[in-house]
């Protein structure tokens, strides 16, 4: 009984771990998505704000719009 | 929709407020237009030190003239004419390039605006142009706008002038007294060490031959330039021909008299009528070169109602394209005759004076004979009913 409720022991012990594991895994694939999330969101504002140069100078004049149609 | 860029997402066609870039290119904005005093919204000017530049909505056309002179517009189309949003005034990217002196690109792709104006690009070019062998580029306004176009008036130690591209090939050789750029015609005025003047195209081929005193375009849309010889002035054609031989005292006329006719170009009347002095006596030849109203008038105009602070000198009444002309009688009387812009008779030269009031915005003409006064447009219009 011993030896099987250490074996019992040992076993839950083990789903544990491979629980925990588990969730670790899918927390770094989540974080690993947010970053390229994050790094895509980044790369989209970056080319649709439009930015303007004045003899080589960044000028902040303003962001894109549309006229009227 | 404040914006001072605005882009169109289907068709990518970029929109510039003209007076809002304006500060970021070292101008100053106004409204209305530089050579008339208004506020009008519908239209507005920038200047910088050199040059000003007025816009008209829903026109193709940019008129710039340098400031504080009595010069005429110099006027440049453009594709697309000038919209409002919102109250505001914008042009595309080829107006205000011309408008401003710069050089702006939109890169879609990388979503990118580069401007360049005029004074950087004479800085940045200067060292390259030493490298070259010139001594440097000509410092005048209108000879550093050639490097809008890619070409740089250049100067070597001799003092003599000639014009290269951008990789310092020559277009023109160094062997000039002087050139002047004319923006408007994208061509160049060289003179000679014998003091004649001719014109050169940016290819460097001859447009007119250096044979002349001098010289000056009279309008882009017409291709015609008057010449001076001596004291004789003429008109030739856009290839050289003659088209009002060089015989003539006078060719236009005094704006400052008539300021309150808003003549763009002294040298042509309704685009197609120029005036031209012989011997004191003023005519009026078309565009073509024909004779239109004989060199017999001894006024241009009726400037005779200075008497009067209502009343304005009286060169043109626009209504009918008429030009109003002079003749002094033998006993020092003067009778005026109105006539239209193909030399038809409107008006006998019979009329003591014509003047124009401005009452509530609107400018009637007037005209005296015998004593009395008539409306001129009324009488035009019910004896030329067309």
């Amino acid at each position: 009984m011993q030896i099987r409720g250490g074996k019992l022991e040992y076993n839950d012990k083990d789903e544990k771990s491979k629980k925990i594991s588990r969730i670790i895994l899918i927390a770094i694939v989540l974080v690993f998505i947010a970053i390229i999330a994050i790094i895509c969101t980044i790369l989209y504002l970056q080319k649709s704000i439009l930015r303007t140069y004045v003899d080589g100078q960044a000028v902040s004049i303003n962001e894109r719009n549309y006229p009227n149609r | 929709m404040n914006g001072i860029i605005l882009i169109d997402e289907d068709t990518k066609k970029v929109y510039i407020d003209i007076k809002g870039i304006a500060p970021y290119l070292n101008y100053y904005a106004h409204n209305g237009e530089y050579k008339v005093d208004s506020e009008d919204p519908n239209k507005c000017w920038v200047e910088c030190n050199n040059e000003t530049a007025s816009f008209f909505l829903n026109s193709n056309k940019i008129s710039k003239v340098e400031p504080n002179t009595n010069n005429d517009y110099e006027d440049y189309l453009i594709t697309e004419p000038i919209i409002s949003r919102n109250g505001k005034l914008y042009s595309t990217i080829e107006g205000i390039q011309i408008g401003f002196n710069i050089i702006f690109s939109y890169d879609e792709q990388a979503n990118t605006i580069q401007i360049y104006t005029l004074p950087y690009l004479v800085n940045s070019y200067a060292t390259s142009l030493k490298a070259y062998g010139y001594e440097g580029a000509s410092q005048s306004f209108k000879n550093q706008k050639a490097i809008l176009y890619n070409l740089f008036i250049v100067k070597k130690e001799n003092n003599l002038y000639g014009v290269v591209n951008a990789s310092g090939e020559e277009v023109i050789s160094p062997r000039y007294r002087s050139i002047e750029f004319n923006e408007t015609g994208k061509e160049f005025y060289v003179k000679n060490n014998l003091n004649k003047v001719g014109i050169l195209t940016q290819t460097g081929d001859t447009k007119i031959n250096l044979g002349y005193d001098d010289i000056n375009m009279i309008d882009k849309q017409t291709g015609l330039y008057i010449v001076k010889n001596g004291t004789k002035y003429g008109v030739l054609d856009n290839s050289g021909n003659i088209i009002i031989h060089l015989e003539y005292e006078k060719i236009g006329i005094d704006t400052a008299v008539f300021s309150g006719n808003n003549v763009n170009n002294k040298y042509l009347l309704y685009g197609n009528v120029i005036p031209v002095c012989q011997n004191n006596k003023w005519g009026l030849f078309n565009t073509s070169g024909k004779l239109i109203v004989p060199v017999e008038f001894d006024e241009l105009g009726c400037n005779q109602s200075n008497t009067n602070s209502n009343r304005k000198n009286v060169l043109l009444v626009p209504t009918y394209k008429a030009i109003v002309m002079g003749k002094v009688k033998d006993n020092d009387v003067r009778n005026y005759g109105i006539y239209n812009n193909e030399g038809k008779e409107l008006v006998a030269c019979a009329l003591t004076k014509v003047y124009s009031i401005t009452s509530g915005g609107v400018e009637t003409y007037y005209m005296e004979y015998k004593g009395n006064t008539l409306d001129a447009e009324q009488y035009i219009k019910a004896h030329f009913p067309e």
